[in-house]
């Protein structure tokens, strides 16, 4: 694993300037990542998909060639909140913080917020959910029942590499 | 129900008067974002220590609130007559579930724990509230159950109990309202939560139907303490205190002041206002509220109402004993009944 490693910043293009709106408003949040929060970080290969995990069970993975990173909530969380009734969705083109809720999954009388792990601009919302909550039960990792796709700010790639779980760090995580 | 194993903190209770809604919302936005804020500084140089498990415990004065999915919904004429005079105030949540009414006569009870230290899903949550509800009524000779929809209920499809959850970081807020001796005229206002052809129902009434119906002798009501107004509110209060700290896993309860969770929210920079979640509120003195993000504005000119307390519906005859301060936080530890 450790062999591995590399500095994520020069794996991965800049994102250009008007791709990040947002990043004035950002929290700076580079540095000093806590210890705690740190899960192991694998660099990615140019053009990929990087596909991170949440505490709370929420997952995003980032192209790295368009710069958008797709938001949903992972199958444990489906399966623990149980049959999906409603979704709330964020306005196109609002701006996003890390840790800022960017919508809901309703289920059984439970609202639960859905927790944006990067700060940025939403680009799509996946509106067959109005129509389709279940799509988040039958699909939830997969392509219909993602929920909001966001133009990531600048830096936040590297965080979330620093920060969140990947998938085997994800999995032993929900084992726990 | 968490594994007896687990070894949790005394839940500690904010047992409230007939209060506020908006009093009762920044007191569990205090406590809520307390749960947060240690999420968020877990690991850091900022740390702070883990709260413990809270339970609110309050009435309110007449309001609608409605859930999530309704955040663009306009209230129906009916319930904004009653706004307009008044007698009603409406509030924008961001809990689950659809419409219904908070007012005298009701226990609502707001839980603000870590469901993943209790180790209970969302899904598991609601249903260890509603158990606890079912087994507060079956003290009281009530037998109520839960169907495919959430809340509990007795039987000929009537509501005795709703619930309505709002999740963040798997924290909770808001929760569940039951009906000791609700004036049920309100409910016909509305569609309570979305359920069509549904009857709300209460403890009182459904004692009260089965006396008519020869069901139950009077001295049997009497000798279960079925004396109505604040003494058997506290009673049922107690009831579904000791009821959910037992569904939560929590086997101490300790009671807590309103001013203790004021000084949490000072100490820590919290000042609950963001719970003032409504977008549009009358409070009971007839100041309209409107919110914007976090700006809570002042809208339209204070009003003085004619006759504030008195209502066409009739209102609870012990409206004023239930303000009585000396209801706050029964004194002691209490431990849950096992």
């Amino acid at each position: 694993m450790a062999s591995t490693l590399r500095l994520v910043s020069r794996a991965l293009p800049r994102a250009s300037a008007p791709l990040c709106r947002t990043t004035a408003a950002a929290p700076v949040r580079i540095l000093g990542t806590p210890l705690g929060r740190r899960h192991l970080s694998v660099t990615a290969p140019r053009l990929e998909i990087i596909k991170r995990y949440t505490e709370d069970h929420e997952w995003i993975s980032y192209d790295t060639e368009s710069g958008v990173g797709t938001i949903g909530i992972t199958n444990y969380a489906q399966e623990k909140l149980g049959e999906v009734v409603f979704i709330e969705l964020p306005d196109i083109d609002s701006s996003v913080e890390a840790d800022d809720s960017i919508g809901a999954v309703e289920s059984v009388k439970s609202a639960s917020d859905i927790m944006s792990p990067v700060s940025g601009t939403v680009i799509q919302v996946n509106d067959t959910l109005n129509e389709k909550p279940k799509l988040v039960n039958e699909d939830p990792e997969g392509e219909n029942g993602w929920i909001v796709k966001v133009e990531v700010g600048e830096g936040e790639v590297e965080r979330l590499q620093e920060e969140l779980m990947d998938e085997e760090a994800y999995v032993r995580y929900t084992q726990e | 129900m968490p594994p007896p194993t687990l070894n949790l903190p005394a839940l500690r209770v904010l047992n409230l008067p007939l209060s506020d809604y908006s009093r009762v919302s920044k007191l569990q936005s205090i406590l809520f974002n307390l749960h947060l804020l240690y999420k968020s500084t877990q690991g850091t140089s900022k740390a702070i220590p883990q709260p413990p498990p809270y339970l609110i415990t309050s009435s309110f004065h007449p309001i609608y609130t409605f859930g999530r999915r309704e955040a663009a919904r306009t209230p129906p004429d009916s319930v904004l007559n009653l706004l307009s005079s008044n007698k009603a105030a409406i509030a924008y949540t961001p809990r689950g579930g659809q419409v219904t009414f908070h007012g005298p006569g009701q226990v609502v009870a707001y839980p603000i724990i870590d469901l993943k230290r209790h180790e209970l899903s969302p899904r598991c949550y609601v249903r260890v509230i509603e158990k606890a509800i079912i087994r507060v009524l079956e003290t009281f000779r009530i037998e109520a159950f839960t169907t495919e929809e959430a809340g509990v209920w007795v039987k000929d499809n009537r509501k005795i109990a709703s619930i309505g959850v709002n999740l963040r970081r798997w924290v909770s807020s808001h929760g569940v309202a039951l009906n000791v001796d609700t004036d049920l005229e309100w409910f016909q206002k509305i569609v309570a939560c979305g359920l069509d052809g549904v009857e709300m129902w209460s403890m009182r009434k459904e004692l009260e139907t089965r006396l008519e119906q020869g069901r139950e002798s009077r001295a049997l009501v009497e000798a279960i303490g079925m004396t109505y107004g604040k003494v058997f509110r506290k009673k049922v209060t107690e009831e579904v205190v000791s009821e959910i700290a037992k569904g939560i896993g929590c086997k101490l309860t300790y009671p807590i002041g309103a001013d203790e969770v004021e000084k949490l929210g000072e100490e820590y920079g919290l000042s609950g206002e963001d719970g003032v979640e409504w977008l549009k509120y009358w409070d009971a003195s007839g100041l309209y509220y409107r919110v914007n993000g976090d700006n809570i504005e002042m809208e339209g000119e204070e009003r003085v109402p004619d006759d504030l307390t008195k209502t066409d519906i009739k209102d609870t005859e012990d409206k004023e004993d239930d303000t009585n301060p000396d209801e706050e936080g029964a004194g002691g530890v209490v431990k849950s009944r096992d």
